[in-house]
């Protein structure tokens, strides 16, 4: 195990990976200050080039891009009031505030600060549960995995947000598409009508940049530029820094809260930094405090939740190949496309690569904070370039990331195609990361089902871990339908 | 009474076109090839048809029914410029087949700016030749490898840094 953790160092300590890794922090750095764009952006666009790297290089840039995104969308969260990812809401409540009664230097520097603590915390969780859940994933065969794969889209559907049915039929529809081309247990080719562009299947980095690429776009281009001035920003940076210090406990709980809700596909950093405030605001309670006025508190608990967070979907995607979100979802398929398989794999001969993710991660989050902490002025100045000029040309590196897949015109029709359906899907209130994450399990749902009844018959389904995660399986999707109909009564006015 | 809108259609969309999947499958594949594709589709069959179902149900319900007409503009406006943008991707894309993606991407570049930005043309210029330049050094650096269009076909080899 040391061994291995040391040789993971090494792998990234190398100057063309560290290189690397800090342009994957630019990058998403970059990428964060837009509002709605996310990680998965990210990388969907720099998915194209990764493939033709080595695998460690491909990983320190994604950790880069990964480790960053929940930093840096407190920039605008704090100084624009405009969160840049979902995990960035709670802090408007408190930062933006913060920022107007001039504090908005001091509310950065708490976002930053928790965000490090959080993020290095994740990074022990992440590496404590390597040797703990490594014993379990050896016992667990190609039934386990299957099983594993369903709960991972059941969780994606049920508790990612939106209706369930339609998130479900979201995924049904990555699953049906990971199926086109060859198929995994025969040499057949199903769906392709005659055209020779899809005997390999659609490549992920096209339908990914189709999908969530440019209809975030045009999701920008059609809301126009960002409105709402610009609070200034003022010196104080480190007061915020203090500021976490004198709340420690707080935002170690706090990061101990995202891990934990990391660890449950599906939920993801919104869900973690909610979770946070709403337990920094009852604790507040008991103490005195202005929450939803500019409480530091209320801006440390979601920060340091949403960082943590990462680890705790990291735990899920590599030890268990259950990708929580669509970002993991395209991690999953990066190291399947290398032919790293999560499961046993990463906790035997592939060990110094899944320590490659968590020393890549922390420093990730290091770099991140250091950028972030001295570059937030000009940095929050992305947010307010007009959206006309900045999005044709976001669109052409995509066109020209689409293209890299198998440098063909089916490439740029595929995107296309993709694209009006992601679009289709944005607007009829059909989720998309559970399209994505179906897609990336469905070849690997169908490979476990083949050896699954190859070894074992249908017997496989007697076998006790594979009835405790079809009990996981109903309770994730009755615990969307559930989230649904409450919705669904408040929005009709029923009590 | 309450419309029933886009999303119904869709879920009838992928009904059918999940039907015809499952027929193709029995049909003309190999068992083995066929369980997985026939098993997906015919849970989405399930799926959208339990959600069209809820669809028609709650279009039945004039409880807490959205103003449609006011719905109806801002949807209106939506397309109107969500299928805008698509029109000038496929500019993009026609710009790239005849002149490659260097030049092809900075005549999109120069289309859009002038005619949705409005922008001056110190503006343009700079734009266009700041991404001319940074798909070069993509090519120079990566190694990038796009087509050169029909007209870098005829002229890749008198000016092959244009493309």
């Amino acid at each position: 195990m040391l061994e291995a953790m040391w040789q993971g160092l090494l792998m990234i300590f190398v100057p063309s990976k560290l290189l690397l890794l800090v342009t994957g922090v630019a990058i998403g750095t970059a990428v964060a200050i837009f509002p709605g764009v996310g990680a998965v952006v990210a990388l969907s666009i720099i998915l194209p080039y990764l493939i033709h790297m080595e695998p460690v290089a491909a990983i320190a840039m994604m950790m880069g891009v990964f480790g960053v995104i929940n930093t840096a969308d407190s920039i605008t969260a704090v100084l624009l009031g405009i969160p840049g990812t979902g995990g960035g809401a709670p802090t408007i409540l408190e930062g933006h505030p913060m920022a107007r009664k001039g504090e908005a230097a001091r509310a950065l520097g708490a976002s930053f600060s928790a965000s490090l603590v959080g993020g290095i915390i994740g990074c022990v969780g992440l590496a404590l549960s390597i040797p703990i859940l490594g014993v379990l994933i050896k016992q667990f065969g190609s039934p386990e995995f299957l099983m594993l794969s369903l709960f991972g889209i059941a969780s994606v559907a049920g508790l990612g947000g939106g209706q369930v049915v339609k998130s479900l039929i979201s995924a049904g529809l990555g699953l049906f598409l990971a199926g086109m081309g060859g198929a995994a247990l025969t040499p057949y080719f199903r769906y392709t009508m005659g055209l020779t562009y899809l005997y390999d299947g659609f490549p992920l980095p096209v339908v990914a940049l189709g999908l969530f690429g440019i209809v975030e776009m045009i999701e920008l281009v059609v809301r126009g530029t960002p409105i709402g001035g610009m609070v200034k920003m003022d010196v104080g940076v480190w007061t915020g820094f203090k500021d976490c210090y004198s709340h420690i406990w707080l935002v170690i709980r706090s990061s101990l809260i995202g891990i934990y809700v990391g660890l449950a596909p599906g939920a993801g950093s919104t869900i973690s930094a909610w979770m946070a405030y709403g337990f920094a605001a009852q604790s507040a309670k008991r103490s005195g405090g202005q929450f939803g006025k500019g409480d530091v508190r209320g801006l440390l608990a979601p920060e340091a939740a949403n960082n943590a967070c990462r680890a705790g979907d990291l735990v899920t995607t590599l030890l268990f190949g259950v990708p929580g979100s669509a970002t993991c979802a395209l991690i999953l398929m990066s190291l399947i496309m290398f032919g790293i398989f999560p499961g046993p794999s990463m906790v035997g001969k592939n060990l110094p690569i899944t320590w490659s993710f968590v020393w890549s991660l922390g420093l990730a989050t290091i770099i991140g904070v250091t950028i972030c902490s001295f570059l937030a002025k000009p940095l929050s100045k992305i947010a307010i370039l007009p959206i006309q000029t900045l999005a044709p040309m976001i669109i052409v590196i995509i066109v020209m990331g689409a293209f890299q897949a198998t440098q063909t015109w089916g490439d740029l029709i595929a995107l296309i195609v993709f694209a009006a359906l992601g679009w289709i899907m944005k607007e009829t209130g059909f989720s998309r990361p559970p399209l994505i994450v179906g897609f990336v399990l469905g070849g690997l749902i169908e490979r476990y089902l083949g050896l699954s009844l190859q070894r074992y018959g249908w017997a496989f389904m007697w076998r006790p871990w594979v009835i405790i995660l079809s009990f996981c399986i109903i309770a994730a999707l009755w615990a969307g339908v559930r989230v649904t109909k409450k919705g669904e009564r408040v929005e009709t006015g029923e009590r | 009474m309450k419309k029933i809108g886009a999303s119904t259609y869709f879920s009838i969309l992928i009904g059918v076109g999940m039907s015809i999947a499952v027929i193709d499958a029995i049909k003309n594949m190999p068992i083995l090839a066929a369980i997985y594709p026939a098993v997906v589709a015919s849970m989405l069959i399930v799926l959208s048809t339990i959600q069209v179902i809820n669809d028609f149900r709650k279009g039945q319900s004039t409880e807490g029914a959205l103003d449609i007409e006011k719905a109806d503009t801002t949807l209106k406006v939506r397309y109107y410029r969500g299928s805008r943008a698509f029109m000038w991707i496929m500019v993009l894309y026609l710009a790239i087949f005849l002149f490659g993606f260097k030049v092809g991407a900075v005549v999109f570049l120069f289309a859009y700016l002038s005619l949705e930005d409005k922008g001056g043309w110190v503006k343009i210029g700079l734009v266009c030749a700041g991404m001319f330049l940074f798909l070069d050094c993509f090519r120079r650096f990566l190694g990038v490898w796009w087509s050169t269009g029909l007209m870098g076909n005829i002229l890749d080899e008198s000016v092959p840094w244009l493309f």
